[in-house]
């Protein structure tokens, strides 16, 4: 019966996002936003062609030297070229991000579309997500980290973990309010099975507000994993990321500040990029805010 | 019928509109929401001003209050004044200080205008704080004072409750006093009982007039229900789309509208004379419900505590093709039976009998065969279709639940769409492209789609306009009539309920106090209850429709 | 009115539970031995004995469990693998600078960021709106670590008006506890104040749209006065839900600025255990800093009744 709905209830919100107009209806800052976060993409993604030097390769001749015509931000505590590695470096950054935010969006849609409409699941679910919700997400994402070793999935899993309550109760609380619109009731009137309501009538509601959750925690994931690696309990060392590199600048942070500094700017224009974005989505996606700007 | 007949001519003029022009900003580029109103309202007159939704009533009063929404809508043409003071000539901070003191305000969700984090009394106090220098003592003294003048009761107790706690009717009252305590020289009311239940609709009527004639105020009303501009008015004004149609003394512009639009509304008024008796039930019960009883909730972890019994012992039967009306004020268990005929809840005890199968305690798969035979038309048009499917998508899910081919079922829908009035375009189109009117339609044929037994049907014309409304009426019974489709018609308008009802039930906190064939319950009620929400209706002696007294019969 | 707070105070047990079960389970579930996952690749059978000998790794699970929640019960946090201490012992003596820290943040944070949001819900969409929310998007994005060194290149090394780091007790004197605990506070309420001026500015525009707000304005009151007395008390309890929930935020900033201020906190103390895999303290602090996030959230669901008088029941 798909072929009698023109586009796929559940991609209209996703589409409307995306359409040529509302793009237009951009103000500066989202636009300005939009054109940063893509350049910080692409110039990572082409990153091993972009960068002078190898970021791993070591020279202990030229430790901590100043910006130059080789070194244009200079070089580290192990004479390694610090543009070369803040370029790398964002790579493994936003893929830990990206990963924990698909995955914890995906999980979290699960089990909170469980939790929203099987009333005898509800209560367990939801005691578990406060329990999980209880404990420090920094704390959690670093005894996980010990646990399972210092490599990319265990990071990402131990940042995606934390953030799984908040996606379950953002979808639990949709469904919930949704089950109740009038046009649901009108479903089960019309003899529509259970699926079919949470497929069809339900899930489509769940959208528009995942891919702004999904906006927040990749942004969120980003800055976890820089402080994982700060306090030591990131990626492994050999690995540059952006937190990587400034954990290593921590000691030097009198003599060489850049060490921090210019990680932490292009970690910081990336996060704020995505944040400024996800708030203009959640603008043109909240059919309140909408109405109010009328 | 008695209409106010005072004559205003020698009374001071207390509120002159003259020209008044609102408009968008300018970068909106459309047409002014307000187009040169003309109102004079003089000391102790009421002026009621009608109109149904979006003709520019409420903005009107905003714009007198100097409340129009920050950088929405601007004045742009015209004055209004207050006994010699320009008042949009006044700078905000006396504008401020006329507020309350010279002109007061009333709204219409009693619900919602008061402050519920805050005491009534201190809220009814803060206006004297905010324009006296009154010592906290004699500030008390007049709020006690007013809120007797009211006719509050126990008003010590109110006086410190916060407004949760409080009637919808006591709440009204509260805003009454707070409007009044300055004796303000005009009081605006916005629809002041539109969220009211009649009986307290008439309480706060009367009110209102008993103030008005104590302090001599000049009241400004605004209302889309003619009833009670027929109870209240001394002079009418009919706005349409931010124009003012026409106005007149109440008994002229009742007796000879002079206007084709005050005309349609007038006409559009559903009369409270029951509908000539149909031919008797010819066909057999097709819906029998039997001491129904629904308790909710109740339990309670430390205390057991009681459910709300939302219906008890309810019993009736309705044949084929016929009306049947459940009428009952807010809290009289109306809707509740309704959720349990449609079986969106499970009654606590009782039978429901759909054509020979009770369903009353069916579950979920095993009521699927019956739900085709019921069928359901909500209230709020706006929030029954899926704002994300197109209207085709929505009128096929039924039939195609029960194994007809999307294919037939499309062409079904179009032909749906002209019988109820909509071109045949509108199945590729999403619901928030039709008005309230509109999409009550597609509600309905939705419904029809299913060729039910029976159609409930869930105030289904509460939220429209008047003129809308007789519309849908109409709809609804000439599909009863091709169709012979049974309707169950839940609505707390008894003017409604006279137009389409075969039959009545009369609901009173869950109990059935009368039922009948419609013309004997509304022309001659036995229970008291039934009597005083007659008594209730505003305007019952007037026939609006052709302008004239009603013909006693 | 009192059956809801007994209700909340019991509500917080079996969520506790669930937090302790969680904790035990996440070192037994992990794949591998969980004596060599602590003692690392190098570690020498005897090691991984000790190991399993102080963690009671030996007992069947269930025993294990029974054991570790009795002694949980008992106020026992089990004892260090480094230094053999108490885990009690140790966050008692680490405990005071970290509170006394927060409880500074708190304060900060609550008294610049409500008054940034309401005045940025008055003056919805002018400058001053888009100045906080840019403050705001600006306060979530950059991380913790990265504000304390800039604020210390700044304030310390450049201007030279404040220590690079370090801690003075209080009780040593108010003036000596600011100036050292000016900047680590700062640093902390960065993201709070984002969070809290953010959630008072959704909270106010939502408020000042509805009725009542403009029955106030149709009273004549003072605009001030509707701000405060009607609008903000009425947007309170979404904001103290913020401030409840953005703890967690707190106890995550804490562990990052404790580091970098070099303050003695239990901060400094997670991240030394997490440096040398001190299991059973690291575990105890999850514990005890999540028993501290639902403390403090029971206190903000009661405080609710004083601000909205329909949440009695």
């Amino acid at each position: 019966m798909s072929h009698y709905a023109p586009p796929s209830s559940a991609m209209q919100s996703v589409l409307r996002l995306f359409s040529i107009p509302s793009l237009a209806k951009l103000g500066t800052g989202p636009l300005i936003a939009a054109a940063v976060l893509t350049m910080i993409v692409i110039v990572t993604l082409i990153s091993p062609w972009l960068a002078p030097f190898d970021p791993l390769e070591m020279n202990p001749m030229n430790r901590l030297q100043g910006p130059s015509d080789t070194n244009m931000l200079g070089t580290d505590p192990f004479g390694r070229d610090i543009y070369s590695r803040v370029l790398i470096g964002g790579r493994v950054s936003l893929l830990i991000g990206i990963g924990a935010a698909v995955v914890s969006v995906f999980i979290g849609l699960i089990i909170g579309l469980i939790a929203g409409f099987f009333r005898l699941a509800d209560t367990l679910i939801m005691r578990v997500m406060d329990s999980l919700m209880a404990i420090p997400s920094i704390l959690l994402a670093i005894a996980l980290v010990a646990l399972n070793g210092p490599s990319i999935t265990s990071v990402i899993m131990a940042i995606t973990i934390p953030e799984i309550p908040r996606v379950v109760r953002l979808v639990r609380s949709v469904v919930l309010t949704a089950r109740e619109e009038p046009y649901v009731e009108a479903a089960i009137a019309l003899g529509s099975s259970m699926p079919k309501i949470l497929f069809q009538h339900l899930m489509p509601n769940t959208m528009a507000p995942l891919i702004v959750q999904g906006t927040y925690i990749l942004a969120s994931a980003i800055l976890t994993e820089a402080i994982l690696s700060f306090l030591g309990a990131g990626v492994s060392t050999e690995i540059p990321t952006w937190g990587n590199i400034m954990a290593e600048g921590r000691q030097y942070f009198r003599i060489k500040p850049e060490l921090i500094l210019w990680p932490g700017l292009m970690l910081s224009l990336c996060i704020l990029s995505i944040n400024l974005l996800g708030d203009t989505a959640r603008d043109m996606l909240d059919p309140r805010l909408k109405k109010r700007g009328e | 019928m008695l209409f106010k007949t005072r004559n205003f001519d020698d009374a001071k003029t207390v509120l002159t509109v003259q020209d008044l022009t609102v408009s968008l900003p300018p970068a909106a580029k459309a047409p002014p929401v307000l187009n040169r109103i003309n109102l004079t309202i003089r000391a102790g007159e009421t002026v009621c001003l009608v109109g149904e939704s979006g003709s520019g009533k409420s903005v009107t009063s905003l714009a007198i209050m100097g409340l129009l929404p920050k950088d929405a809508l601007f004045v742009t043409g015209g004055r209004i004044t207050l006994s010699d003071t320009d008042l949009l000539a006044q700078p905000a901070s006396a504008m401020q200080d006329i507020r309350a003191r010279r002109v007061a305000m009333i709204f219409q969700e009693p619900m919602t205008a008061l402050n519920p984090v805050m005491r009534v009394g201190d809220q009814i106090e803060e206006v004297l704080e905010s324009h006296t220098s009154l010592s906290a003592d004699e500030r008390r003294k007049r709020v006690i004072d007013i809120m007797e003048q009211v006719h509050l009761p126990d008003v010590e107790r109110i006086h410190r409750s916060y407004p949760h706690q409080l009637s919808g009717g006591q709440r009204q009252r509260i805003m009454i006093a707070m409007a009044l305590v300055l004796e303000p020289e005009l009081l605006i009311a916005d629809e002041p009982t539109t969220a009211l239940d009649v009986t307290t609709q008439q309480q706060i009527l009367s009110l209102i007039a008993e103030l008005q004639e104590k302090h001599g105020t000049a009241v400004l009303f605004i209302t889309h229900d003619m009833g009670v501009v027929a109870e209240i008015a001394d002079t009418v004004y009919v706005m349409k789309s931010g124009d003012l149609v026409e106005h007149a003394p109440i008994e002229t512009l009742l007796r000879a509208p002079k206007q084709d639009y005050t005309q349609k509304l007038l006409r559009a008024v559903p009369s409270l004379i029951p509908r000539a008796a149909r031919a008797a039930p010819g066909g057999d019960p097709v819906l029998k419900v039997d001491n129904l009883d629904m308790i909710y909730g109740g339990g309670g972890f430390f205390v057991k505590r009681p459910g709300t019994h939302a219906a008890k012992d309810v019993t009736f039967t309705v044949a084929r093709g016929r009306t049947l009306g459940i009428v009952g004020e807010s809290g009289s268990g109306k809707s509740t039976v309704a959720r349990c005929i449609m079986r969106l809840i499970a009654p606590t005890a009782g039978s429901i009998r759909l054509r020979d199968t009770d369903i009353a305690h069916l579950n979920r798969a095993q009521l699927k065969p019956h739900r085709q035979h019921l069928q359901v038309v909500f209230q709020d048009p706006f929030r029954s279709l899926n704002p994300r499917w197109t209207v085709g998508r929505s009128l096929i899910e039924g039939p195609v639940n029960y194994g007809t081919s999307p294919r037939d079922a499309m062409a079904r829908a179009a032909e749906l769409m002209e019988i109820v009035g909509l071109p045949r375009d509108s199945l590729d189109r999403y619901p928030h492209q039709f008005s309230g009117g509109q999409r009550q339609r597609i509600a309905i044929a939705r419904a029809v789609m299913m060729q039910p037994d029976v159609l409930v049907a869930d105030e289904a014309v509460s939220a429209l306009d008047v003129s809308v409304q007789a519309q849908v009426l109409d709809l609804l019974n000439d599909l009863q009539e091709k169709l012979g489709i049974t309707i169950v018609f839940i609505t707390h308008d008894l003017r409604v309920a006279a137009q389409i009802c075969d039959d009545v039930l009369v609901m009173q906190r869950g109990v059935v106090v009368e039922q009948g064939p419609a013309a004997a319950v509304l022309a001659n009620p036995q229970h008291d209850y039934t009597k005083s929400l007659i008594e209730a209706a505003p305007g019952r002696a007037w026939d609006f429709a052709n302008f004239r007294e009603l013909a006693t019969a | 009115m009192l059956g809801y707070i007994i209700r909340r105070i019991l509500a917080i047990f079996p969520v506790m539970l669930i937090v302790a079960i969680f904790v035990f389970l996440l070192l037994r579930l992990t794949p591998g031995d969980p004596a060599a996952i602590i003692a690392g690749d190098m570690a020498t059978p005897e090691q991984l004995e000790r190991i399993r000998e102080a963690m009671g790794l030996n007992q069947p699970i269930h025993t294990q469990f029974i054991t570790w929640m009795g002694r949980l019960l008992q106020g026992d946090l089990g004892t260090s693998l480094i230094s053999g201490t108490p885990v009690t012992t140790m966050v008692g003596q680490r405990i005071f600078p970290t509170i006394n820290l927060a409880l500074l943040t708190i304060a900060i944070a609550v008294a610049i960021a409500v008054p940034m949001g309401v005045l940025a819900a008055w003056r919805h969409r002018s400058w001053v709106d888009y100045a906080v929310m840019s403050f705001s998007v600006l306060g979530f994005s950059v991380p913790v670590f990265v504000i304390g060194y800039i604020f210390i290149l700044v304030f310390s090394i450049v201007l030279g008006w404040l220590p690079v780091q370090g801690y003075a007790a209080p009780a040593d004197g108010f003036g000596e506890f600011l100036y050292r605990a000016i900047l680590p506070a700062l640093t902390l309420a960065t993201i709070y104040i984002a969070l809290i001026a953010r959630m008072t500015r959704a909270s106010m525009l939502e408020v000042l749209g509805e009725d009542y707000i403009r029955t106030a304005r149709a009273k004549g009151v003072k605009e001030s006065r509707v701000l405060f007395r009607h609008a903000l008390r009425n947007a309170a309890v979404p904001i103290l839900t913020v401030i409840g929930t953005g703890f967690a935020l707190l106890i995550s900033g804490v562990v990052v600025t404790e580091s970098v201020f070099n303050i003695p906190g239990i901060g400094r103390l997670t991240v030394d255990a997490i440096l040398a895999r001190d299991y059973p303290v690291i575990q105890a602090m999850i514990l005890i800093t999540s028993a501290t996030y639902v403390v403090v959230n029971l206190i903000i669901d009661i405080s609710y009744t004083v601000f909205d008088p329909r949440i009695r029941y």
